[in-house]
């Protein structure tokens, strides 16, 4: 049965963490359920972790995009741990977001919001540049520091006052919306030799159509070269 | 005729305003023939007064309404006079309101006088003289600035001399002028100028003062005093000055001696005695004293000349005189009259001023007026005594007008006496300042503008030798002669009282003892070497003195200088023309001051250095090729360069020059070769194998450092000299092949680019540069980091004042190349002045806008962007405590390279920071400035040092994971390490010259940085945040996972936790040493402190079953990830087993490797495997002793990868950023217990269908631990 509350898929490594950050979101329809938890996690554990073979690998992240897209109870934002995996050499999760969201594009899905919880601070160059990357592709995230010591996170009063407004901003934006941000994006992309007629038509779309016209095939394409930025295959209906 | 062309004719016929074929500096951008002397004609009204006349005219022609106000403006205090009188005709045309001020440049910034008046709509601007017409340009600008509403049409301007090239050249150079008298001259550019660097027709370079208006010389010969027959003074080469000349260090009167004489030590000395005696006597009889005369002796009152007084008393007078010895400057006129009145007038009473020298007059005058006041202007003094009469003519001339009477006969007597009459005058001033204080001044310069700490330290000495602050060599060593001399008897003391069973403390006080003497052996041998080269100097320095006086004498007789040669003035001053030593002491004097003021002698002296560096020149380079340069050229070499220096000679930057010098290189570098492979080096012929002694050996070392000083310093004299440098060497540089060589060719392409900063100097006078960043920093906008608001600027310059159009620029450009192909500015140049903007705005502001850690980072972001390419870079700074910080630590992509400061394995780095004494020179206080390392051989790691002297040193390895490093030791102006800058990546980064000069130029300011800082609270602040954040981020994500797990399962985690955090807060904070880095407790290693922390325990008895239990909770516990069930729990065994390490260690490590395995167990997912039927993980747990003692601990997994297997079987961090947990820290914690402990792992396939491996990581330790 489909709930009224919003969906979140927590993805965190540790369990009492994952406990605690339950306890923070009762307000909302949290995934997994405690009692999938371990197996959940495992999963992740084994996608992360690419000396696991790509078979083993792959079984899990089929796993984990299931539940994702639970026709029932369709997740609306992962609260996504950066540290997945006990080994160092592990992916992490703007990887594993990264993975999530490519393959919703390819299915025609939109990005789905992806708020990124970590201890490791924000302007440590090397994440920077990765959790950059992400954003530029995806947008739709933000960063949550968890704090120095990792576990203010676990404090309700921090996490009241700093992560739930993060996640109702996550969360806040309509389909409709996230569709708009993707098409302006779009219109402000710098096109192939032949962009100005394909731009002129798109902008008059953009201006006249409403949102409820567009059919389903534009609204993907619009989301794919959004976030893909190739835009030879845009053909106007 | 007309009146104008009359004028011109005139002034082109008079030889007192134009300097005709010399070589004068005009401005920074042309060197000029011809320098015209407008001063002198402005200032005399019978010439300006026309000029006056003329120019008003052509005002009225303009300015019709004769009620209109109107501004007049001259340039420099002389143009008043011309003003004045403009103001005046003009008034006569019944102009009514008018009013004028000067302009004058005083260090580049235009200021009025008056500076209140106001400025009327009309403004009249009349420059006196201007070669390119740029001063009037300059005062539109400002005035401008001041009266932003003025339009280009309100301005008229006037030049009445303009003096310029018509060649083509400089067409662009002339800004159109009103000129009332043109003169055509001869110009050349500074770049390629003739006079300077053709040696065919090269002269002296005159400077002017920055108005180019008054030149720094003396148009006329020296010339000496005119002394009478009948003076009696003694003949000056009869009297012995040995013991009593003192070189450079006397202050008298705010007058600065390069020579003076010790009073006591002429009188004493034995040959002088009996001269001193008989010139007494010849004075007597000339006094004709008769018994009834009262003699009183004025004198004034100082330390050096009471010897002479009572000699004069004693011999002339019986000692019957009464003495008045008056301070100067000090006794009030009025009670010089009321106490000594009774005295200088009585009845009879002959007064005699006596004083040991007469110099400047100064102290005669005053007393000579103070007697006359008291005397009421009727008397006279009845003479003059001095023992050296050093006054200059026209001193000697009014001192002996004093004291000249008439005899009985009528009969004119000059009653003034000198032993000895030198010729020494005082010397003129330059530029305001008497020439040695203008020496101190440039040197000090020299130190600030130049880039390697052994440059600064040598001009910084030279500095103070030149203001005679320098302490003697002989006082240093003598002091610690002293000192030792002291904890000798302090010990000797200490071992008398030791009771005689107390043999080991014994022992070591003679240890110590042992210590002293032998330093005190090797002081004791620097002392007899330094006494034999301070009397080498000596004696040069007399030979001087004795020349100086000599040439005044010459000149004196001879006033045609044009046919005189050099052996010639040599002969005529009694030296041998043929010995060396003479000619190098002539020259010596001539090319210093005050000889080099006067222009005749200068040109002369140039003349002559010329012809004897050019004779030298093939004579060197043939006996270089035959074996037969001996260490006598050697200095005769040296001696010319540094004359070439003094007088301006740019003969020593010919292509030629450098490879006779590379020549010599070599043949020093033979020798270097020959001392290591034979002692018996005798022929004095030959350098090579010259035997020699330590101070000649270290003048054949340093030599390059002695190159490049005297080069520094023409540079500092004539940017283009280095323009010229870099480009002769271009084509020779591959001759320069010995490590000296290299080196020498190295600092100077850094030194040469010092002229970068005369060109920063220009920008920043500039109000709309200075500003260019300020108004953009505010605590909420990020660091503006673009470069854009520079290109901008200098974008919209105004058209006639475009910075990157000055000479400066010009002459930074050819010598930096800070242009692309397509002449934009390049990134590097940009970074660096942003960079220069960045520190020195950061500097003046009280307020810190932003984070240290920011700037840090923005600092770091730019100075990497003056590579070319990608590099990885790192800063140390010494805090207040001087312990060494790591502030900056990131490659290329943002990672970690050092991670963290160990003295152990970085010592290369700690040595650099704590200063390498610069390498083949005596000094120790010398340290490294720059150096670098290339990683020679990967697979082992193997460095050299690229700036050693002595390659057969070996270089330690310090860091991997990068092919070369230079780092730059940033210091403060007393040479102590503030800080290091290091910089690392590939190869061929160490071939890029422009980053590392902006590096070296940027010293100075990141010092500054640092200074500002890092020595002070906030710093300190930082460092304690941040080792608090350290610990808490290295201490491993699962920490407070961990200290939950304490807290839940207390009685089995409790102690183990507790040492984890322990070791982990000691290996993140260990870097904090509350008492910083002094000798004691320097060696306080990690070893040290953890022992501290965690007593050493011998044969431990450990009960196994703890051990086993920690296991199982490991892996129950859902506070480490999550419960995981193992297919058989650890089997509990109630043994005992013995280990010789710290129990809390041992459980600790037994503990981490629990952690590890659970954290890198398989993960089942799916369905059960229906091959092997697994489904749990499984565990368990080694201990064996043989040889050695071993933990094994065997786990299933997924598989390791041979990079992490390899790296943690090498002992290497597995996670890149550091983290102290995990099998990390077990490394650190066994390998403090002995660097032969280790931990490796092994992975092997256990069930290949599920892809399970058996990981098996075992811990050996060593016995001797």
């Amino acid at each position: 049965m489909p709930t009224l509350k919003r969906k979140i898929l927590v993805i965190e490594n540790q369990e009492f963490h994952f406990d605690s950050i339950i306890g923070n979101l009762k307000d909302y329809c949290v995934y997994p359920e405690k009692s999938n938890y371990i197996n959940f996690i495992d999963h992740i554990r084994v996608w992360v972790n690419e000396e696991y073979s790509e078979k083993y690998r792959y079984s899990a992240i089929e796993y984990i995009l299931k539940i994702l897209n639970n026709k029932e109870n369709e997740i609306e934002l992962i609260l996504m741990d950066h540290i997945l995996g006990g080994a160092h050499h592990c992916l992490t999760g703007i990887d594993l977001a990264k993975e999530i969201n490519l393959t919703r594009l390819k299915e025609g899905k939109s990005v789905l919001p992806i708020a990124f919880l970590s201890k490791t601070e924000h302007n440590y160059e090397k994440l920077v540049t990765s959790y950059e990357d992400y954003k530029k592709r995806f947008n739709f995230s933000e960063w949550i520091h968890k704090g120095y010591f990792g576990d203010e996170l676990l404090k309700e009063e921090y996490f009241k006052s700093y992560v739930i407004p993060i996640i109702d901003k996550l969360l806040g934006d309509t389909e409709e919306e996230r569709f708009y941000s993707a098409f302006d994006l779009v219109l402000n992309l710098n096109y192939a030799p032949n962009q100005e007629p394909i731009k002129t038509k798109l902008t008059s779309i953009r201006n006249e159509e409403i949102y409820q016209n567009m059919t389903e095939k534009f609204k993907i394409m619009i989301r794919e070269v959004s976030s893909s930025k190739i835009v030879n295959d845009i053909k106007l209906e | 005729m007309s009146n104008v062309a009359k004028l011109k004719k005139y002034i082109n016929s008079l030889d007192g305003y134009k300097i005709k074929d010399t070589h004068f500096k005009i401005g920074a951008k042309i060197h000029s023939t011809d320098f015209y002397y407008a001063k002198r004609l402005f200032q005399n009204s019978y010439y300006t007064a026309r000029i006056a006349m003329l120019i008003a005219i052509k005002i009225k022609e303009k300015i019709n309404n004769k009620l209109q106000p109107v501004t007049l403006v001259g340039y420099e205090m002389y143009s008043e006079l011309l003003l004045s009188l403009i103001k005046n005709f003009l008034k006569g045309f019944e102009y009514s309101i008018i009013n004028h001020y000067v302009t004058t440049d005083i260090d580049g910034v235009i200021q009025y006088f008056p500076n209140n008046i106001t400025i009327y709509e009309k403004i009249a601007i009349i420059v006196p003289i201007t070669s390119t017409g740029s001063t009037t340009n300059k005062i539109i600008e400002n005035i401008l600035k001041k009266k932003t509403e003025a339009k280009e049409e309100d301005f008229i301007t006037y030049t009445v001399i303009q003096s310029f090239d018509t060649d083509e050249r400089f067409k662009n150079l002339i800004k159109d002028q009103d000129s009332i008298i043109t003169l055509k001259t001869e110009w050349s550019e500074p770049a390629n100028c003739k006079w300077c660097f053709d040696n065919k027709v090269a002269k002296p370079l005159y400077e002017t003062d920055k108005s180019s208006l008054t030149p720094t010389l003396i148009f006329d010969l020296p010339s000496a005093k005119q002394i009478d027959t009948d003076s009696f003074n003694v003949d000056f080469n009869n009297i012995n000055f040995k013991n009593a000349i003192i070189y450079r260090r006397i202050k008298r009167n705010n007058e600065h001696f390069l020579f003076s004489t010790n009073t006591n030590d002429l009188i004493n000395d034995k040959k002088n005695e009996p001269l001193i005696n008989k010139w007494f006597e010849d004075i007597k009889s000339r006094l004709a004293v008769k018994p009834s005369d009262r003699i009183v002796i004025i004198s004034p009152c100082h330390y050096s000349n009471s010897q002479f007084i009572n000699l004069v008393n004693d011999k002339l007078f019986h000692s019957a005189a009464t003495i008045i010895h008056h301070q100067t400057d000090v006794d009030y006129l009025a009670n010089f009259k009321l106490l000594n009145e009774t005295f200088l007038k009585q009845k009879n009473t002959k007064i005699y001023f006596v004083d040991d020298s007469l110099i400047s007059g100064k102290s005669f005058f005053y007393i000579y007026d103070l007697y006359r006041y008291t005397t009421n202007y009727e008397e006279g003094l009845s003479g003059a005594i001095f023992l050296s009469n050093k006054s200059s003519a026209d001193i000697n001339t009014r001192v002996s007008r004093t004291v000249t009477k008439k005899n009985s006969t009528g009969q004119e007597i000059k009653h003034i006496y000198s032993f000895v009459n030198i010729n020494l005058p005082t010397h003129p001033k330059i530029l305001g300042k008497n020439p040695l204080e203008h020496e101190v001044k440039r040197y000090e310069e020299l130190s600030k503008a130049t880039l390697h700490d052994a440059n600064k330290r040598y001009f910084l000495e030279k500095s103070k030798d030149v203001n005679g602050e320098k302490k003697e060599k002989s006082e240093e060593l003598n002091d610690q002669l002293a000192i030792i001399d002291r904890d000798v008897n302090n010990l000797n003391n200490k071992k008398r009282e030791l009771s005689s069973h107390l043999q080991a403390e014994k022992d070591s006080l003679d240890t110590e003892l042992k210590k002293l003497n032998g330093n005190k052996k090797i002081l004791n041998e620097k002392k007899i070497l330094l006494e034999i080269e301070q009397n080498d100097k000596h004696e040069r320095h007399v030979r001087m003195f004795k020349a100086t006086h000599k040439v005044y004498e010459f000149f004196q007789n001879n006033r045609d200088i044009d046919t005189l040669n050099f052996e010639n003035l040599l002969k005529d001053c009694g030296l041998n023309e043929n010995e060396l030593e003479n000619k190098m002491t002539m020259l010596k004097v001539l090319s210093q001051y005050p000889f080099l003021l006067y222009k005749p002698v200068r040109e002369k002296t140039f003349e002559w250095h010329k012809s004897w560096l050019t004779k030298i020149k093939y004579e060197h380079f043939f006996l270089l090729d035959n074996n037969a340069f001996g260490y006598k050229q050697f200095i005769e070499l040296k001696f010319l360069i540094r004359r070439a220096v003094f007088i301006g000679n740019y003969n020593i930057l010919d292509q030629d020059f450098f490879i006779l010098i590379q020549k010599v290189f070599k043949k020093i570098s033979e020798r270097t070769k020959n001392i290591k492979e034979t002692s018996n080096l005798f022929d004095v012929t030959n350098i090579a194998v010259a035997s020699l002694t330590k101070i000649e050996e270290n003048n054949l070392n340093d030599f390059q450092i002695f190159l490049l000083q005297q080069y520094v310093e023409l540079f500092h004299q004539n940017g283009w000299s280095a323009n010229k440098l870099i480009e002769n060497i271009k084509a020779i540089e591959s001759n320069f092949k010995t490590l000296q060589e290299k080196q020498f060719l190295r600092m100077l392409k850094i030194e040469s680019a010092t002229v970068l900063n005369y060109f920063y100097a220009l920008l920043n006078e500039k109000e709309d540069w200075r500003k260019l960043y300020i108004s953009q920093s505010d605590s909420v906008s990020p660091i503006n980091l673009e470069n854009k608001n520079i290109t901008d600027f200098f974008e919209q310059e105004p058209k006639n004042d475009k910075s990157l159009k000055s000479n400066k620029f010009t002459l930074s450009n050819a010598v930096l190349e800070l242009t692309n192909s397509d002449q934009k500015l390049k990134d590097q140049f940009l970074n660096y002045l942003w960079l220069k903007q960045f520190l020195k705005t950061d500097l003046n502001s009280k307020a810190s806008d932003f984070y240290l850690t920011d700037k840090t980072e923005v600092i770091f972001q730019k100075l990497k962007g003056f590579f070319e390419k990608m590099v990885g870079a790192f800063f140390i700074v010494n805090d207040g405590k001087n312990i060494p910080n790591l502030v900056y630590d990131q490659d290329s992509a943002g990672n970690k390279f050092l991670q963290e400061l160990q003295e152990e394995k970085q010592k290369s780095i700690f040595d650099f920071m704590n200063g390498i004494i610069a390498e083949n020179t005596e000094d120790k206080e010398i340290k490294k400035t720059i150096i670098e390392y290339e990683c020679v051989d990967e697979q082992n790691n193997n460095w050299i040092d690229l700036y050693t002297l002595k390659p057969e040193l070996q270089c330690d390895p310090f860091v991997t994971g990068c092919q070369w490093v230079l780092m730059i030791r940033i210091s403060d102006p007393e040479f102590r390490t503030l800080g290091l800058i290091g910089f690392y990546g590939n190869k061929e980064l160490q071939n890029d010259l422009l980053a590392k000069q902006l590096l070296m130029l940027l010293r100075t300011d990141i010092g500054a940085f640092i200074k500002k800082h890092h020595k002070n609270d906030e710093f300190s602040a930082l460092r304690e945040a941040e080792a608090v954040k350290r610990f808490a981020y290295l201490a491993g994500h699962g920490r407070q996972m961990i200290q939950k797990v304490a807290q839940m399962e207390n009685q089995i985690f409790g102690d183990v936790v507790t040492t984890m955090e322990k070791l982990q807060y000691l290996f993140a904070t260990k870097l904090i040493k509350p008492k910083g880095y002094t000798e004691e407790n320097k060696k306080d290693s990690d070893k040290t402190l953890f022992t501290n922390i965690l007593t050493p325990q011998k044969e431990v008895k450990v009960n196994i079953n703890n051990i086993i239990k920690i296991g199982n909770k490991v892996y129950e516990s859902y506070l480490i990830e999550n419960k995981v069930d193992i297919e058989e729990p650890l089997q509990e065994i109630n043994k005992q087993i013995n280990f010789n390490i710290n129990n809390d260690i041992l459980t600790f490590i037994c503990f981490e490797l629990f952690v590890n395995a659970k954290k890198n167990r398989f993960h089942f997912i799916g369905e059960t495997c229906p091959i092997c039927k697994t489904s749990k993980n499984n565990l368990n747990i080694e201990f064996s002793f043989g040889d050695k003692m071993v933990i094994l601990l065997s786990a299933s997994g997924p598989k390791v990868s041979d990079v992490i297997k390899n790296k943690i079987n090498c002992g290497e961090a597995v996670k890149t950023d550091q983290e102290i947990s995990g099998l990390n820290l077990i490394n650190k914690v066994i390998k403090l217990l002995n660097t032969k402990n280790k931990l490796s792992i092994e992975s092997i396939e256990s069930k290949p269908c599920c892809g399970i491996y058996q990981n098996t990581i075992k811990v050996e330790f060593n016995p001797t631990s």
